[in-house]
Order: C-alpha cells, then sequence, then structure tokens
C-alpha cells in the first residue's frame, strides 16, 4: 500500500511549498500579505510578512489599489523568501482576476486554490511536474490543502498583533 | 527574467511614486530616487534596481513595510531583517510608525501559531544507527488512520510495527495538542518494550509503567505524564470497572489495548478495559480475530465505544460483520513488505535415544493403561495430560536428561555461532528437566540468556537488554508464553522451537520476534518433533487438517483440544472416545 501510486515521501523530501495570504486589514487601510513555506509534512520552514497601506481618497478606486497592492506584495515575497520553492499556491478568493494576468513572476508552478471545486487548483501557466501534483492530491485526500493558509493567517495576526 | 518582465510592467502601469526597496530579504531600506516622489511619473526601465530586489508601494499605498523573513531551522525561528524593521517603518514621513513587538516576543508567537497542527507524516525524531530512517509507506498511512480514527482495530501481521505507529500517532496528536492523555494497556512482559519504543520515537513524551505495590501505584496513576502503561492484571486490579474509582472517573484522550486478543472473552479483565471513559479506542491485534464472532464482539465493543457509560454489546451477525469491516485495519507483510528477508521453516525430525525412548515408551504405555482403567470417567482432559507428559519426555528424559533434540539444537548452534549468527529458542515449559532452564543448560558453551514469565519485568527487561547489547550471548531462551509476543528481537536470525504448540498462530508470533520489521537477513525456523512419538502423530493429524487450520485456526490461546475432536484425541492412543467424554 503506497500513500499514492508510484510515490513514497521520500519522492518529496526535498520539496518546498509556499502558500501566500492576502488579508485586508479590518479598517480597510491596508493589505497584510503572507507566505509560509511548508515542507511535504506540513511543518512550517519560513514565513514571510509584509503589508502595504491602501490609499485613502478617491484617485484610487479600492478595487483597483487592492489588486495592485496584492500583486506588489506578491512579489515582494516571492523576492524576500529564502527557501528554494517547488511551487506557490494562493488562495482564489484572495488573488484579484488579473493576478498574474501575463503570467507568474516565478519559474515554479504557481495555483489558485479554490476548496470548492475539484480539482481545487488551477495553474496559472506552467503547471507543477508528476511528483509535485501527486503530492498536492495526497494532500487534498487527507484535508491538508488549506490548512497551512490558516496558518499563515495566524502567523500574520501575530505579527501585527501589536499594531 | 521573467520576474523583472513583470516588475517592469507593473511600474510601466504606474503603480507609484515613491518606492522603497529591499535587498533580498535583509530589508535594507532606502528610499526611492527622487524623481519619483511625488506626482505619477512612469518608472522608466533604467531605474529597476539590479536583482535582487523586491519592490513596494509607499504611495499611493502610502506606506509599506520590508518584509520579515522567518526561517525555521530549529528549535526556535530565527528572524532575519527584523532589527530594521521600525526603521522601515520610519522612514518616510508618510509612514505610519508600527509598535513592533519584541523579537522574542515574536518569534515565540509565530512559532505556536505557525508549528503544523497535525505533523501527519512527520518521521520519528530519532534515529539510531540501527534504525531505518523514517516509517514506511504503509506505516505512514497506518499513523494517518489512527489520527483519523477515534476507533480503529489496528490488525496488521506481526512485525509490521503496530507499536511505532501508535506511538508516532500518540506524538502527533500530543505535540499538536489535540490530547493531553494516553492509556496504552498491554501484557506486562512489553511494557518495557513500550516505554523504551516510546523513548526511542517519541523522546518529547513522558511515560510512567504502572506497576509494584498497591501504594506505588497510586501515585503512578496520578502522576501527570503523557503516556501512562499498565498491564492487563493491574488494570483490572487496580480499576475493576468501578465507575465511581478515581480511575473511573477519569477520562482519556486515548486508550490502547495491545494484544487485544486479551479481551477477546467477556471477563473482568476485558470489562475493566472497555469500562475505562475514553475518547479514542484503539485496540491492536497481529491475531485476525474474524474467525469466531463471539471472540471479536468482545474486542469490537472495546473499540466502538460509544458516548454511554456503558459499553456497546455486540453478538454474533451481519452487524459486527459490518462494523468490523468499517473499523478494522488489517495489512498482511506480503502486501506491505516487499524487501522483508524471507523466512524459512524446515521441520526436524528427530529420533530419541535409547534412554529417552525406554522412558518414553513406558510413559506412553502407562498412560494408555490409566486411559482405559478410567472407563466411563476418562475425559478428553486426561489424554491432554498424558500428552504433555509425553511431549515434555521427548524434550528430554527425566531421569538422566538425555535429549535428542537438545544434542540436534546445539549442533546446529555452534555452526551458526561459529558464523556469528544468533537464535532463539522456544519452548512452552519452563519447568528445569525438560523447558526453557534444561535447553539453557545444555546450550551453556553459546552463554545462553533465559527470558520467562518467572522472572520480575525489570529482570526480562535486563535480560533483552544484555541479548541486544552483547553478541557473545548467542542464544535467548525464551518461554513461548512469556516471549511470543511484542518482543523485538531482530538481532537473532534464527529461530528454534524445542517443542510444538500444534497452532501455526502460537509458533508465528514467537518467529516474528525475529522476523519482522527491521530484519536485514534471512530467517531460519527449525521445528522439532520426536519419530515414532505422540509429537509425530499429532503432527501428522494437523498436516492433513492443514487447510481447514489455517482457515479457521488463527487465534493464539486455542488448545489441542479446540483444534483435533475427541475422536481423533483418543485415536492418538488407539483408543475409542467414550460418548460424553467431552472436554472436560
Amino acid at each position: 500500500m503506497s500513500i499514492q501510486p508510484g510515490y513514497s515521501m521520500e519522492d518529496w523530501a526535498a520539496a518546498n511549498l509556499a502558500h501566500l495570504r492576502f488579508l485586508v486589514e479590518e479598517e480597510g487601510s491596508g493589505v497584510r500579505a503572507a507566505l509560509l513555506v511548508t515542507n511535504c509534512h506540513g511543518e512550517p520552514l519560513e514565513f514571510c510578512y509584509t503589508r502595504a497601506d491602501l490609499p485613502s481618497g478617491a484617485l484610487w478606486g479600492l478595487d483597483a489599489a487592492h489588486r495592485r497592492a496584492v500583486a506588489v506584495l506578491a512579489l515582494a515575497l516571492f523576492e524576500a523568501v529564502k527557501h528554494p520553492l517547488d511551487l506557490a499556491l494562493v488562495l482564489a478568493d484572495e488573488a484579484p482576476p488579473d493576478l498574474f494576468s501575463s503570467g507568474p513572476p516565478v519559474r515554479y508552478a504557481v495555483g489558485l486554490v479554490d476548496g470548492a471545486v475539484d480539482p481545487p487548483v488551477s495553474w496559472l501557466g506552467t503547471e507543477p511536474e508528476s511528483s509535485l501534483a501527486a503530492l498536492l492530491k495526497l494532500l487534498t485526500s487527507r484535508g491538508r490543502l488549506l490548512e497551512p493558509f490558516e496558518r499563515a493567517a495566524s502567523g500574520l495576526e501575530e505579527a501585527y498583533a501589536h499594531g | 527574467m521573467m520576474l523583472r518582465a513583470w516588475l517592469h510592467k507593473l511600474k510601466v502601469l504606474n503603480l507609484g511614486r515613491n518606492w522603497r526597496h529591499q535587498e533580498g530579504s535583509r530589508a535594507v531600506i532606502r528610499e526611492a530616487p527622487a524623481p519619483y516622489t511625488s506626482g505619477f511619473p512612469l518608472y522608466q526601465p533604467s531605474e529597476i534596481q539590479p536583482e535582487p530586489v523586491a519592490w513596494l508601494p509607499a504611495a499611493p499605498m502610502t506606506a509599506a513595510e520590508a518584509v520579515r523573513t522567518f526561517i525555521f531551522d530549529g528549535p526556535a525561528p530565527s528572524a532575519v531583517g527584523a532589527a530594521t524593521q521600525a526603521g522601515a517603518s520610519s522612514t518616510t514621513g508618510q509612514s505610519r510608525r508600527r509598535s513592533v513587538p519584541s523579537p522574542e516576543s515574536l518569534i515565540f508567537r509565530l512559532r505556536r501559531a505557525l508549528k503544523s497542527p497535525h505533523l501527519p507524516l512527520l518521521p520519528p525524531p530519532v534515529l539510531d544507527s540501527d534504525s531505518r530512517p523514517g516509517l514506511m509507506p504503509f506505516q505512514e498511512e497506518g499513523v494517518q488512520v489512527l489520527l483519523e480514527s477515534d476507533r480503529i482495530l489496528l490488525a496488521d501481521d506481526m512485525g509490521l510495527g503496530k507499536t511505532l505507529q501508535v506511538i508516532v500517532a500518540l506524538r502527533v496528536l500530543f505535540l499538536g495538542g489535540e490530547i493531553q492523555s494516553a492509556l496504552v494497556v498491554a501484557p506486562a512482559s512489553v511494557l518495557d518494550q513500550w516505554r523504551r519504543e516510546l523513548l526511542k520515537w517519541a523522546p518529547d513524551l513522558t511515560a510512567m509503567i504502572v506497576r509494584g505495590s498497591a501504594a506505588d501505584r497510586r501515585w503512578q496513576w496520578d502522576t501527570p505524564v503523557h503516556v501512562t502503561l499498565v498491564s492487563y492484571d493491574t488494570l483490572r486490579s487496580d480499576f475493576g470497572g468501578s465507575p465511581s474509582s478515581a480511575l473511573g472517573r477519569k477520562t482519556w484522550d486515548v486508550v490502547v489495548s495491545d494484544e487485544a486478543q486479551r479481551i477477546k472473552n467477556r471477563n473482568s479483565t476485558s470489562d475493566a478495559v472497555k469500562g475505562l471513559k475514553r475518547r479514542r479506542s484503539w485496540a491492536l491485534t497481529g491475531t485476525p480475530v474474524e474467525n469466531d464472532e463471539e471472540e471479536l464482539a468482545s474486542i469490537m465493543e472495546f473499540v466502538d465505544h460509544g458516548e454511554a457509560e456503558s459499553p456497546r454489546r455486540y453478538s454474533a451477525g451481519p452487524v459486527l460483520r459490518k462494523r468490523h469491516r468499517e473499523l478494522q485495519l488489517r495489512r498482511r507483510k506480503e502486501e506491505v513488505l516487499e524487501d522483508l528477508p524471507p523466512k524459512m521453516v524446515a521441520k526436524i525430525p528427530v529420533e530419541l535415544g535409547a534412554s529417552q525412548r525406554r522412558s518414553y515408551d513406558r510413559a506412553e504405555q502407562e498412560g494408555i493403561v490409566h486411559l482405559t482403567e478410567l472407563g466411563r470417567e476418562v475425559r478428553v482432559q486426561h489424554v491432554l495430560e498424558l500428552i504433555t507428559r509425553l511431549k515434555q519426555i521427548c524434550n528430554a528424559e527425566p531421569e538422566t536428561g538425555e535429549s535428542a533434540k537438545f544434542e540436534e539444537i546445539r549442533g546446529r548452534i555452534e555452526t551458526l555461532a561459529a558464523e556469528g549468527n544468533r537464535a532463539l529458542v522456544f519452548s512452552q515449559y519452563r519447568a528445569s528437566g525438560f523447558g526453557v532452564e534444561a535447553v539453557a543448560d545444555a546450550l551453556r558453551d553459546f552463554r545462553p540468556l533465559t527470558f520467562t514469565g518467572a522472572q520480575s519485568p525489570e529482570e526480562r527487561r535486563d535480560v533483552i537488554d544484555r541479548f541486544r547489547g552483547n553478541d557473545e550471548h548467542k542464544v535467548l531462551v525464551v518461554s513461548l508464553r512469556a516471549g511470543g509476543v511484542g518482543l523485538n528481537l531482530q538481532e537473532a536470525s534464527y529461530v528454534f522451537h524445542l517443542d510444538r504448540w500444534w497452532n501455526p498462530a502460537v509458533e508465528r508470533q514467537a518467529e516474528d520476534r525475529s522476523h519482522r520489521f527491521g530484519q536485514t537477513v534471512p530467517v531460519h525456523v527449525f521445528k522439532y518433533s520426536c519419530v515414532n512419538t505422540i509429537e509425530e502423530r499429532i503432527d501428522r493429524i494437523l498436516e492433513r487438517k492443514q487447510e481447514l487450520f489455517d482457515e479457521l485456526v488463527d487465534d493464539v490461546s486455542i488448545d489441542l483440544s479446540s483444534v483435533l475432536t475427541a475422536r481423533e484425541l483418543f485415536g492418538l492412543f488407539g483408543l475409542e472416545a467414550p460418548s460424553g467424554a467431552g472436554r472436560g
């Protein structure tokens, strides 16, 4: 009995997965962003976070400002992360429609995650190699696909708890 | 380059005027070039900073912070760039000053917030040189099933690491904060092994064995540890199924019944186990019990616990079978251990020596005469007593100690020991003259150790440690009852059955002390029986019934009278079974 046909945990020992969150602050004055890197076991390897203020006033529509903020924050996080990544996942609800519209700014696969659809991950540009796809399938079957996003949100909350 | 192009596109779209950037993730904050500090000029490609660079908009997003990075490379994450964060927030006049928590407290809180709640596939943290690195896939699957099950009958074949799977699952649950207490109920002979395995695979958990005097046991029960270990007998004695006792009032997050065949009968022992309040019930057995539904029903009553005070009752039938299918996880060795070295079994017929033959023949003749004289009073029990006596003589002649089996075993061990191998010798008898002590004495040149139920748990633990730690001890002589279950003795690759138990499951359990997960060389098993004796006759009958035997008899505790009919038993001595001989 194998975990996924043709694969074992050893195949994924070095796989690093990034989970991105973009959360609008309560008062709507800014966007917080986090990138949580985990290994195939879900253990945290790295956590990056930052934020940007959203503009006030009518010059920028909030939607547009939010979209731009998310795009730039994503880029900043991708740049800042130390661990080499194998794929990155973004919650579809938090990704503006035109995020990465010209393709993700990184070489590894970037997927939008929507737990309400099957399959839950749609890929922006390049799809991951088969072993990573199998790992995602395993995580999905075990209800672990979305869980790291919750931790990333918790991390953001802690990071700005005194803000 | 893709990043650069994307970045360029963002800038051309005029994201803002007042940018700060950081180099790498070290959060070196600089003001953006002056031309872009006001208005909405377009960025020019020539202004793009050399990589690595991350751009953060300050306006129209009026302030942005540099990225902070925490690397989880050990017990605590290290913060990269943390010292610059305050500076980052103050480098522009438009920035709102933020209160940054102290790095120590933030690191602590982030570590807590970000730790994996399940660590579902976490390999054991401590591996010694003899251990295989991590879990095998089927074990990972087993751990996952345990994590997700508040009731499970884990019935993997013996030697597949049920204990390991449970320990890893417990560790995951404890570290994830999902449980605060666990009770493992196991045969007394394996409690120390449980503790050793816990120390090895879950060193961050505390464990205590409840045993000793009543006073000792009282404080042991009250001691707050992660995993409490107790024998079935001690639990029955201390709990007795009384819901009003302190033990009866306690609710365990997990109760593990190891060697769950110990609770297959509805008696005070199984009542005590089933009476424990618990949130999860995990039963472990390497012995399939589906062939006797009444026994299965008793075990399932433990596994399929309800919220009610009184245990759920099962009886034989389709409801039980359906629930059993739902709650059992069973993997066979041949399915999951493709790399397990083979086990080669050889039956060794032994000719009795002259003295032993005379003694045997005399005992058999006298026994038959005795059975005949009993007339209508004779029972199957009388036949079984005679068989036992004759089997003992087959092991060794009572007066002189002569033993053809001992000689044969000694010869083989001489060879295998010279080749650097070690052996386990099993006997169902403990008494001097024909059992464990006798064969140990016969093999004294090989510095044998003995492991029996007469020894205290500490003594047995010491024996196992000495055998594992000193390969000058070439032989471990084990009482089948004391050492047939739970022990891991991969150090030995030769197994001798001095006498036969007549039950494949019992013998397999013993053999699997050696032929199990972690064994790296083929295991050789030798089963002895004496020519022209009761041993040979019984063996022949069982061979004829082998298929039926394998199918129906896969239980460790049945005796010969459960396997052979009264007619067959009396027939061993050329006698007719009288009507009403029964089994009593």
